[in-house]
């Protein structure tokens, strides 16, 4: 009796094996599978004259196969790890061996090992759905496909095509996914598995490699020139922090070079190597919190969230506009309520690029894209928001304006609707207070650009109503957002943490740090961008407003270095005025990664630096501790203030909200890799040499002096990993 | 059914929204008609509040049912979002249809088929397709069929010149085949029967131009106008394009006549205008109506249709008001404001003569006397087609909505709306303000 698929076999000798994992909502690879496969395979085999062709299909609603568990592979031993993985590689290799034609019928995501069990058929042919993925995702885990897939997805479509793909991780849209080379055929859903028998009749078409990788497969020389040139690249982009994109080159230099076994032995190795890193180990974690997002809003609130069938939003600037494209792509139908009609067909048009730019993606269709606009009623009257379930109010970000506009809505909206505010800076409590319901009042905070930023914050505000906080966190989970829930304090946890950072790197200015050392210095440590390109990106302008609305709540005496007023007077507004700390010339296009960089704005750093621009040689380690350590004690701040109650959500929104060195595992798990009582001593050090702001939170102190990590933090743990947040992976310090 | 009857409270029209209306080949130009449907049918739901779950059945007038949305009135229900378990049905009774939408939800609701019913009148003038003559369908389809480069060839030797002669989709519509007239003659039979002046046409047609944008600027459409953000720009379109403020008689007497230019009087400046726009109504039962505690625009108390000679269309509106009157039993005197469409102003100008003639009435309606004299104060107080313009699936129901409002606005119990339609038909429906 097998639990995990079953087959059939039809009079034409054709037969379809089902994956249907008892009891799951989707199909994975556990040990156990795995084997259940192996025997059917060896079944197979054995009767290959009654077998005339195989079909591999899914029984599960939306989803193929999505890859190896991972919960089950954490559990495992380094022993148990390698059978594992060995057993993979030797089940798909039978598979692609096995006689008769063989056909992967993919109706839903196709990830990791399910692309792998894809990539060793015959065939492949997926559903026309621009919501399903596939692809090998498996480097943002720190590993590497280990079940051939590297091997046989670099033979099949060359170097040049199969190690971009790969070393990005890319998921794909089916579509995509055929331009790319990796499937033979979509079709409609309806079919799939009459498109499946149609191919086990027909002769697999020749894949022609292009020019260089036909030259790659006959020259070693080549081979190296490529592989070389993507390593290089590769560290260009990840500072070397992750080790894996660089075992994936050497593993598809291997296959290529080697032959097919030799690559399957090299990908194994690696992929056990790569397992047992801590950046594996904090990416996986990282991945475990994000896949509980949804059983942590349920543990945090004790409420079940309303549904939301229509929705509102006020304002359809950049955000407003980012947020009304999410729901819609969600399926759910928008009210934009905006001032005129001019600034109605501004927001309209902003959603429409979003959307088009998920049609240029194949993503979603033509037709598509037509419906989703339709979704979108604009308004100015402010009228049918009684038929609305939720607002989410993104108007400008001023007390009076937004307070006026709650009042607004609290008597144009049912009593139960739920508002909610995207400010970034004021509080929730006061504006709640300005309605007659503050029970339904929460803040939904989303991050620019919307489309690309997977975090909101949801802001429970003194009085929300449990199910308000359960609806907003149900909402973002289905807009496909990781929600981190938060109590209303200022700045809510991702910018009360940005603060210390960006307010130290522009004291360091002042001080006369060198500008784009220190920004190196900070991509090195594995942030996406350093402090000053952040600056110029978010605009010094609003910088200067955040500090005011944030920083002056949060009352810790920081002060802006004095030529900053007169910066702002210049116009030296950052990216959007052409310069702030660099000069980004008069092109409106700039690259994000130039590979030369921008050139530094010297008449404004010495402005701020009274000309002592890099007059101050800060070693790396000072830079990356002065500007890292303030968030750390921050990040106890909040935890002692009650703002978070776990480090868990610190780390997921570090992650995903600042695109803090993901490798790193966030800032708590960073600062418990060093160690906290190292961490102290750093901080103690600092504070003697620069001053106050680096006076340690004092449960800092308590904790190093008692030896405990700082996800001890988490309320009520004692030390242990939430119960649920936490994979059941085995962290370094408890291993 | 050619009149019915309604007790008043029974049916409801509980809000209503159009677009602007812009004259062809203006800013709606691109605008497909189920795009400018779908635009005020969501509006009208989000206005009263109304979820579209709660909809029973979908009914709109078109005339020119596009070939790429040949049931426009389900394209344009399923793009508004209304749920996929509604029925939507498309009427054609050419310039009636949007009124005949009103009167066939209305008839629904009455005999309890219905209890919410979403009526809407939709036409984009501007997009009625240029064709090629029927004769083309022969060698084109020999051409479809032809295998080998020679039958190919033989197939494209049998086209000839006038194989590609276009036909105007608009102007085959405007004519009435039976007759073989376009509208415009039919209007020119009345001129000359009624001994309608040039000059009474033209005074007439400017009023309506001064009706309208005294309307504008006064602000009576504001309350039940939705703005279509058109084309990929998303470019607003909030206003109507066709009413002119600086209309003045001198201006529409240089104009020539169009359809006889020798004995002829009806120009371009004293007909309707051609135009694209949408109309939505939301119509419910009136005891729920009341029970859900929704503001009524007015009620829907008589709905009639009559037929005449097709040369005469457009006395159309003088058989169904004497259609209605009889069978509510109401006289003219009652009808507080009167809408009767502008296709031509020589049409209605003939319509008011009609219905103040005894002799007509009795010859034509069997009547003892005339209807009754319309007083024109109280006759298109908004302005009307010439002004507006003329969406023909559309009008009906804009005319219905523009009495609603105008019988609020100006304190009126009773109103009657009508139109003349090409063919020799007319309709009219009696509406009730409480």
């Amino acid at each position: 009796m097998t639990t995990t698929l079953r087959h059939e076999t039809d009079d034409q000798g054709v037969m379809t094996v089902w994956f249907d994992h008892a009891g799951r909502s989707v199909n994975t690879f556990t040990p156990a599978a795995l084997k259940e496969l192996s025997d059917l395979v060896d079944s197979i085999a054995g009767s290959s004259d009654q077998v005339n062709a195989v079909i591999f299909a899914s029984a599960k609603q939306g989803v193929f196969i999505t890859g190896a568990d991972l919960f089950e592979m954490s559990e495992l031993d380094a022993a148990a790890l390698r059978k594992f993985l060995a057993m993979g590689q030797e089940v798909f290799d039978r598979i692609a061996g096995l006689p008769m034609p063989t056909v992967a019928a993919i109706n839903g995501h196709c990830l990791g090992g399910g692309m792998e069990l894809a990539l060793a058929c015959r065939f492949r042919v997926a559903v026309d759905d621009g919501s399903i993925n596939l692809g090998l995702p498996e480097i943002k885990l720190g590993i590497l496909p280990a079940w051939g897939g590297t091997t046989r997805m670099t033979r099949m479509l060359g170097l040049t095509r199969a190690l971009p793909m790969m070393l990005a991780g890319k998921i794909m849209p089916p579509r995509k996914a055929m331009s790319a080379g990796m499937i033979d055929a979509v079709v409609q859903p309806e079919a799939l598995l009459a498109a499946a028998h149609r191919l086990v009749g027909s002769n697999p078409e020749d894949r022609k490699l292009s020019m260089i990788d036909r030259a790659a497969v006959k020259s070693a020389a080549v081979t190296g020139l490529l592989c070389r040139a993507a390593k290089r690249q590769a560290i260009a982009k990840t500072y070397g922090n992750y080790p894996a994109a660089e075992r994936l080159i050497d593993v598809a230099h291997t296959s290529i070079l080697n032959g097919h076994q030799v690559g399957l032995d090299a990908e194994r190795d690696a992929a056990i190597d790569l397992f047992e890193t801590d950046t594996s180990n904090n990416l996986r974690r990282l991945f475990f919190l994000r896949h509980h997002a949804k059983k942590a809003v349920k543990d945090a609130v004790g409420a079940d969230p309303m549904i939301v069938e229509r929705a509102a939003v006020i304002g359809g600037g950049t955000m407003g506009a980012g947020i009304v494209h999410a729901l819609v792509r969600a399926g759910i139908p928008v009210r934009l309520v905006e001032v005129d009609d001019q600034a109605a067909s501004a927001g309209l048009c902003r959603v429409c690029k979003m959307l088009d730019r998920d049609r240029k993606s194949k993503r979603i269709s033509p037709l598509q894209m037509r419906d989703a606009m339709r979704m979108v009623s604009p308004t100015t009257n402010w009228s049918g928001l009684d038929l609305v379930d939720f607002v989410i109010e993104a108007a400008t970000e001023k007390a009076d304006v937004k307070k006026s506009l709650f009042q607004k809505l609290d008597g144009l909206t049912r009593a139960d609707t739920v508002l909610a505010t995207n400010t970034s800076s004021l509080s929730v409590s006061d504006l709640a207070a300005a309605t007659q319901h503050p029970g339904r009042v929460i803040g939904l905070h989303f991050f620019n650009p919307v489309p690309q930023m997977p975090l909101v914050e949801v802001v429970r505000a003194g009085l929300s109503s449990d199910v308000a906080v359960a609806t907003g966190g149900s909402l973002a989970l289905r807009l496909g957002k990781v929600p981190v829930i938060v109590n209303d304090a200022p700045g809510f946890l991702v910018n009360r943490v940005l603060i210390p950072y960006l307010a130290e790197a522009l004291a360091m200015a002042a001080e006369g740090a060198p500008i784009a050392h220190t920004d190196l210095v900070m991509k090195r440590w594995g942030m996406p961008m350093g402090p000053y390109e952040l600056l110029d990106q978010i605009g010094l302008d609003i910088a200067v407003a955040i500090f005011d609305a944030v920083g002056g709540q949060m009352g810790d005496g920081r002060v802006m270095p004095k030529g900053f007023d007169r910066v702002i007077e210049r116009g030296w507004l950052g990216r959007k005025s052409g310069r702030g700390f660099y000069d980004y010339g008069s092109r409106r296009r700039i690259p994000l990664i130039d590979r030369r960089g921008p050139r530094m704005n010297r008449a404004m750093i010495d402005l701020l630096s009274d000309g002592k621009h890099a007059a101050a040689r800060p070693s790396d380690s000072d830079i990356e501790g002065r500007l890292i350590l303030p968030m750390v004690n921050e990040a106890a701040c909040l935890l002692r203030e009650g703002v978070v109650d776990s480090t868990d959500a610190i780390d997921l929104a570090t992650v995903m909200g600042l695109g803090l060195a993901p490798f790193r595992g966030g800032l708590i798990r960073y600062t418990d890799t060093t160690g906290l009582d190292e961490i102290v001593e750093r901080m103690n050090d600092l504070a003697t040499r620069h001053g106050r702001q680096y006076t340690m939170a004092g449960e800092l102190h308590r904790l190093a002096e008692s030896n405990q990590p700082m996800q001890a933090l988490t309320q009520g743990t004692d030390g242990r990993p939430a119960s649920g947040s936490a994979a059941p992976s085995k962290h370094p310090q408890h291993s | 059914m050619v009149a019915w009857v309604s007790n008043n409270g029974n049916v409801a029209v509980v809000g209503g929204v159009r677009t602007p209306f812009a004259k062809a080949g203006t800013a709606l130009s691109g605008t497909h008609v189920t795009e400018l449907a779908r635009t005020a049918m969501q509006e009208v739901l989000y206005r009263t509040g109304w979820p579209s779950s709660r909809v029973d059945e979908v009914v709109m007038g078109n005339v020119v049912m596009p070939a790429d949305a040949t049931n426009p009135a389900r394209v344009a229900a399923l793009y508004a979002g209304i749920p996929e378990s509604v029925p939507a049905l498309t009427v054609q009774r050419n310039c009636a249809s949007g009124m005949e939408a009103i009167g066939q939800a209305a008839a629904r609701i009455q005999n309890k088929q219905v209890s919410a019913a979403l009526v809407a009148g939709a036409e984009s003038m501007s997009t009625v397709p240029l064709m090629l003559p029927v004769e083309t369908l022969a060698p084109m389809t020999r051409l479809m069929k032809a295998k080998t480069p020679w039958q190919k060839l033989g197939a494209i030797a049998g086209f000839r010149p006038k194989h590609f002669k276009m036909v105007s989709g608009l102007e085959q519509g405007l004519t009435d085949p039976t007759c073989g007239m376009i509208m415009g003659k039919t209007a020119e039979v009345l001129a000359h029967e009624f001994a309608i002046s040039r000059a009474e046409q033209d005074q007439f047609a400017l009023a309506s131009h001064q009706k309208a944008t005294a309307a504008i600027e006064g602000g009576h459409f504001e309350d039940h106008m939705v703005t279509v953000y058109a084309g990929d720009r998303c470019k607003p379109v909030s206003a109507d394009i066709g009413p002119r403020a600086n209309q003045t008689m001198e201006a529409l007497a240089k104009l020539r006549p169009i359809f006889d230019r020798r004995d002829g009087s009806v120009t371009t400046g004293n007909a309707c205008q051609i135009t694209d726009g949408a109309v939505a109504e939301l119509m419910v039962d009136g005891e729920l109506a009341r029970a859900e505690g929704m503001e009524v625009l007015g009620y829907v108390r008589g709905y009639a249709t009559a037929a005449l000679d097709p040369r005469r269309m457009g006395l159309g509106p003088v058989f169904a008001i004497d259609r209605l009157l009889s069978a509510t039993g109401m006289t003219l005197d009652q009808i507080g404001l009167i809408e009767i469409n502008e296709a031509f102003a020589v049409q209605v100008i003939a319509c008011l003569k009609a219905m103040a003639s005894d002799a007509f009435c009795q010859k034509h309606l069997g009547r003892s006397g005339a209807i009754g004299q319309v007083d024109t104060d109280r006759l298109n107080i908004d302005g009307g087609a010439i002004a507006l313009g003329h969406p023909v699936g559309a009008t009906g129901a804009r005319i219905v909505l523009s009495l609603l409002h105008a019988m609020r606005r100006e304190g009126v119990e009773y109103g009657i709306a009508s139109l003349c339609v090409g063919g020799g038909q007319g309709t009219a429906v009696l509406l009730q303000r409480r």
